[in-house]
């Protein structure tokens, strides 16, 4: 699966060197998971303005994104 | 978000990589390539709302007797690899246009079919075993690890001020590009060596062609799409190429979506074939743009989900852009090019284009096949079908079939396609 990248890569980060970013990879990538609060997770979601990325069109009624 | 924290129960996290668009790859590219980002986004979630259990929905692209699908396989390994307190569980949904939709996942997960739910409830109330689910795409959960591993000042140095970070978009069906939100679309057209052709397909089969005008000035981001018309939906563009004909290629997408309804609304299950065969006239020449008007207003908000509005949006959407080749299609009967399929579908047939037939020397009104396809078998006044010869979808064969069997007077028969 071809994948490109504009600018510098973020999810796509190692995917120049690596087929599969595999779990040692991605821990030396990122680094480890932070441990966060409910509220951490509200204001991140927030911050990085998340919404549905997967409905086709219009965002149907019955998604809840974050 | 914040409503699954108000109520207060155990909370259920799910990521939907169901993916039901044929033009869309990235969910299907992340589980295979990158799986770790969006377990990372689920477990983050899933700790921080104190769930067990993380479930993961994907499609399933398995062909009998051929390999296990890489997708999964990807998944199954990188679940081994975490070694997690929280329990990854991996739901399989038939690979289809609605089953990506958030209802269709949640009941699929509780068990039930793979379609939306006739009364659509929020999943962040009642969800996965009715309780609040937070449930998002397979892409946000990608980004919300992104966000904490790294942290919001270095997510947010690229991107818009409203639409921070990157977007992945899949281009032309199979490339899967990540892009700063807000990249003009003619950049990331140019770096996959496409031109806009006749005109581009944004947000998918319920998305809005650009003419090639319109895709100079686009730019990829909800609001850069909202400002010229389009929408960004899962990320798919489809550039359409100057040598296949526009009216044709939409008229297929028309078929395909008639034969992906789940079978349950009447609006959905008449009208989107409908809405097909009055572009089939359009492509034949001997059409009028009236009449697929009203065949996509008909099914309009009369559905337990989005299918017939986006399916309208579409046909609308091309109608607009296409104009000139309607009315090239109704002065010479064609344009001279081929549809050669350059819209991506699913390579197997998705609908087995079985029809209903009904035999009036036989009918006798007793109304039975009415009965039980109710949404398919409409009576007139005087209690005989309206219709001698309709489209069966798959999802209501046996209900066909049972039609054929039950009717008194063995007026009804199946015919396969041609």
């Amino acid at each position: 699966m071809i994948t490109l990248t504009v600018g510098r890569p973020r999810l796509t980060l190692g995917l120049d060197e690596h087929q599969r970013v595999d779990h040692g990879t991605h821990v030396r990538l990122h680094g480890e998971l932070p441990g966060i609060t409910a509220d951490d997770l509200v204001v991140l979601t927030e911050l990085g303005a998340l919404r549905g990325r997967g409905a086709p069109g219009s965002p149907s009624p019955a998604s809840s994104g974050p | 978000m914040r409503s699954v924290l108000r109520r207060r129960a155990p909370a259920r996290v799910v990521v939907n990589a169901a993916e039901g668009e044929p033009g869309s790859a990235k969910d299907r590219m992340l589980l295979e390539r990158l799986p770790h980002l969006v377990l990372d986004g689920a477990e983050l979630a899933a700790r921080a709302l104190g769930a067990p259990e993380v479930v993961v929905g994907v499609a399933d692209r398995r062909v009998p007797g051929a390999d296990e699908d890489p997708a999964q396989e990807s998944l199954r390994a990188a679940v081994a690899e975490r070694r997690s307190a929280i329990i990854f569980r991996m739901v399989r949904t038939p690979h289809r246009f609605v089953s990506g939709q958030a209802g269709a996942l949640v009941q699929a997960v509780n068990g039930g079919a793979p379609i939306p739910p006739g009364e659509p409830r929020r999943a962040s109330e009642y969800g996965v075993a009715g309780l609040p689910t937070l449930l998002s795409n397979a892409e946000t959960y990608a980004h919300a690890a992104l966000l904490a591993l790294g942290g919001a000042y270095r997510y947010s140095s690229v991107g818009t001020a409203e639409q921070p970070g990157t977007v992945l978009l899949t281009v032309g069906g199979s490339v899967v590009v990540e892009a700063p939100a807000g990249t003009p679309l003619v950049q990331v057209l140019h770096l996959c060596d496409v031109s806009p052709g006749q005109a581009v397909l944004v947000g998918g089969y319920h998305g809005a062609w650009l003419t090639p005008d319109v895709v100079a000035r686009a730019c990829l981001s909800r609001a850069g799409m909202a400002e010229v018309g389009g929408t960004l939906g899962a990320g798919v563009v489809l550039p359409l190429s100057g040598s296949t004909c526009p009216l044709g290629e939409v008229e297929r997408v028309l078929r395909y979506l008639a034969g992906e309804s789940a079978g349950q609304c009447g609006p959905c299950v008449r009208g989107l074939p409908a809405l097909a065969e009055s572009f089939a006239a359009l492509v034949g020449g001997d059409g009028e743009p009236e009449t697929v008007l009203a065949a996509a207003e008909a099914g309009e908000g009369k559905g337990a989900c989005a299918h017939p509005d986006g399916s309208a949006v579409f046909a609308r959407s091309a109608l607009v852009v296409f104009a000139e080749d309607v009315s090239a299609h109704a002065l010479t009967g064609g344009c001279g090019r081929p549809a050669a399929g350059e819209l991506p579908l699913p390579a197997e047939p998705v609908d087995s284009g079985t029809r209903l037939h009904l035999d009036w020397s036989r009918c006798d009104g007793h109304g039975l096949c009415a009965e039980l396809l109710p949404d398919l078998m409409r009576l007139d006044r005087n209690g005989y079908p309206q219709d001698r010869d309709v489209l069966v979808p798959d999802t209501l064969a046996g209900d066909a079939e049972l039609a054929v069997r039950m009717c008194p007077e063995l007026a009804l028969r199946l015919r396969a396609r041609g």
